[in-house]
């Protein structure tokens, strides 16, 4: 049944996939391609700096991932109004754990290729003494940073109708709330303060917020 | 405002007239200080006018601020706060002698805000009394801060941000500092460098991509020495650009703030009147003095305190990715435990 839900997840994502994986593949490589040689004095400076102008790029595709997968994990449900998952003789959380599964697999699978991709990249610079390269833990944080972000557009994404509903009319409450706010000069902005909640570094997107260097100190 | 600064700085350029004779660095001394006390005519005509305006004033020793009555009890607590603050930063002999501006907070027809934070608007005082408290300290700490003076605390966050500096700027002396290495420290953070700065800061190879970042503005000179630097590699044209207030430290000046906050932390008590007792004693003596350690010492201590801040890779800290764990867990049983398919 898993290979079947599979099957559906990649089928219905496949080239956001594709696309994906093979940019979490070249951007490692391409962020090291034009450093100069070890010996020059400012060979620390590029390759820091290299790192430092590419590290916004792997949150960005991990969080285009966590998108594309979860909007593909449901949509042939939607689809279909659910009539192949209910007529399936499984529990509902079980079907669902299968899904999210499915979309999870594909995840990994981008983050395996930035491993590569992130590997290659280190293998082929001569890294100045002191300064580390950090394949690994630049895969690991975009596997978990995509994990989260999945997993929260995968639970949105199957919010029954009403939910939905209830979701949207809150955030078009928040946003009311703000700018009522504002005309009355109240100096506290619901919206920002929303926003600084979800950032904060305690909230589930607070992973995205760190230096995603694959060469640093 | 900042075009009357302008004038009169091209006016005290003018009247010193013996500026040929003498060497650029001590004409722009002068007229630096022309600025610095025009400054503070500024000051006092705007705590004047800051007085002037407002209705009700709340003082905390000497840390006056002139708000609306509404706002007085919370600029009133803040300016407690505050001084606090400045007391435990500056010591008491310090603060109960400095000249701070008054404060205006609001104007005469300010009403509460909602949520406003007593200790944000504390900080706010806080930064505005240390600035006027640092800028009468002469021009020993500005120039060597260039003219940042240190307002408020330095975030431990920043540490990070100057370990990357030592290892990634080609200083001679910056990986030996890193490492621990007192004496390469007190030449990168430029306390103890010889006349020959540049030389001693940087490997010739990199002086005409030193010269690339001089920015600002140059004269004609200065301009042709930059262009004959990048391109030519000119060794005279680049020591004629890169110096000492042109080329790139080898640290910035948030490190060498981060060493003089260090310096009056391990000296505690007193620590700020040592720092800036009259006499004619050099920058690294009076950071020795008011840290109550040989400079070697502050230096070493320095250094282990960057590495301790400096980051440790995008796995780090791991509490991060396991937060995120948890966050996902959390989600899916609340998907997994609803109650119905559409």
């Amino acid at each position: 049944m898993f290979r079947a839900l599979l099957w559906t997840q990649w089928r219905e994502s496949r080239i956001a996939v594709l696309l994906l994986a093979a940019i979490a593949l070249v951007a490692p490589v391409l962020s090291m391609n034009r450093l100069g040689p070890a010996t020059e004095p400012w060979h620390a400076w590029d390759l820091l700096s290299a790192s430092m102008r590419w590290s916004s790029s792997y949150p960005i595709v991990a969080l285009l991932a966590a998108i594309a997968l979860a909007t593909g994990a449901w949509r042939p449900d939607h689809r279909t109004r659910h009539v192949y998952a209910l007529s399936l003789p499984i529990r509902r959380s079980r079907y669902l754990l299968l899904r999210y599964a499915a979309g999870l697999t594909l995840l990994l699978g981008i983050g395996a290729a930035l491993l590569a991709g992130a590997t290659i990249a280190v293998l082929r610079v001569q890294v100045p003494p002191l300064l580390h390269t950090y394949p690994v833990g630049l895969a690991l944080r975009f596997c978990m940073a995509g994990l989260v972000a999945y997993t929260l557009l995968f639970s949105v994404s199957g919010l029954t109708p009403r939910a939905a509903r209830l979701l949207a009319a809150l955030l078009l409450l928040l946003i009311i709330a703000s700018l009522v706010a504002d005309l009355l000069g109240l100096g506290w902005n619901p919206v920002e303060r929303a926003m600084d909640a979800l950032l904060s570094p305690y909230s589930p997107l607070s992973i995205f917020r760190a230096r995603w260097m694959l060469v640093d100190v | 405002m900042c075009r009357r600064w302008g004038w009169a700085a091209a006016l005290a350029l003018l009247w010193a007239n013996p500026l040929a004779a003498q060497g650029q660095a001590e004409a722009l001394r002068r007229v630096e200080a022309q600025l610095d006390s025009m400054r503070g005519v500024a000051e006092l005509r705007a705590s004047a006018l800051a007085a002037a305006s407002a209705t009700d004033t709340a003082v905390a020793g000497r840390l006056r601020v002139t708000t609306s009555v509404p706002l007085r009890p919370l600029a009133q607590a803040a300016a407690d706060q505050a001084w606090a603050l400045l007391v435990r930063r500056f010591g008491a002999s310090v603060t109960s002698r400095a000249t701070i501006p008054v404060i205006q907070f609001g104007d005469a027809t300010s009403s509460p805000l909602a949520g406003a934070d007593t200790s944000e608007v504390a900080r706010g005082f806080e930064r505005l009394a240390s600035d006027a408290i640092w800028r009468h300290q002469g021009a020993l700490f500005a120039e060597w801060l260039r003219g940042n003076v240190p307002g408020v605390e330095f975030p431990a966050s920043d540490r990070a941000v100057i370990a990357e500096e030592l290892l990634r700027t080609p200083a001679r002396s910056n990986r030996a500092c890193y490492q621990g290495d007192a004496a390469a420290c007190a030449v990168s953070l430029g306390l103890r460098v010889g006349p020959d700065t540049l030389a001693e800061w940087y490997l010739p190879e990199a002086w005409p991509r030193l010269a690339t970042m001089v920015g600002g503005q140059l004269s004609g000179l200065e301009t042709v020495s930059k262009q004959q630097c990048e391109q030519a590699g000119d060794s005279a044209a680049c020591r004629a650009i890169l110096t000492p207030a042109h080329v790139l430290l080898p640290v910035s000046v948030g490190g060498r703030r981060f060493l003089l906050q260090e310096a009056l932390d391990v000296g505690g008590d007193g620590a700020f009147e040592r720092l800036t007792s009259a006499g004619d004693l050099a920058l690294a003596d009076r950071l020795s003095n008011a840290a109550g350690l040989p400079l070697d010492s502050l230096l070493t201590r320095w250094s282990t305190a960057i590495r301790a801040g400096a980051p440790h890779g995008p796995a780090q800290p791991s509490w991060e990715l396991f937060l995120a764990a948890a966050w996902s867990a959390l989600l899916l049983l609340v998907v997994l435990g609803g109650p119905r398919w559409r």
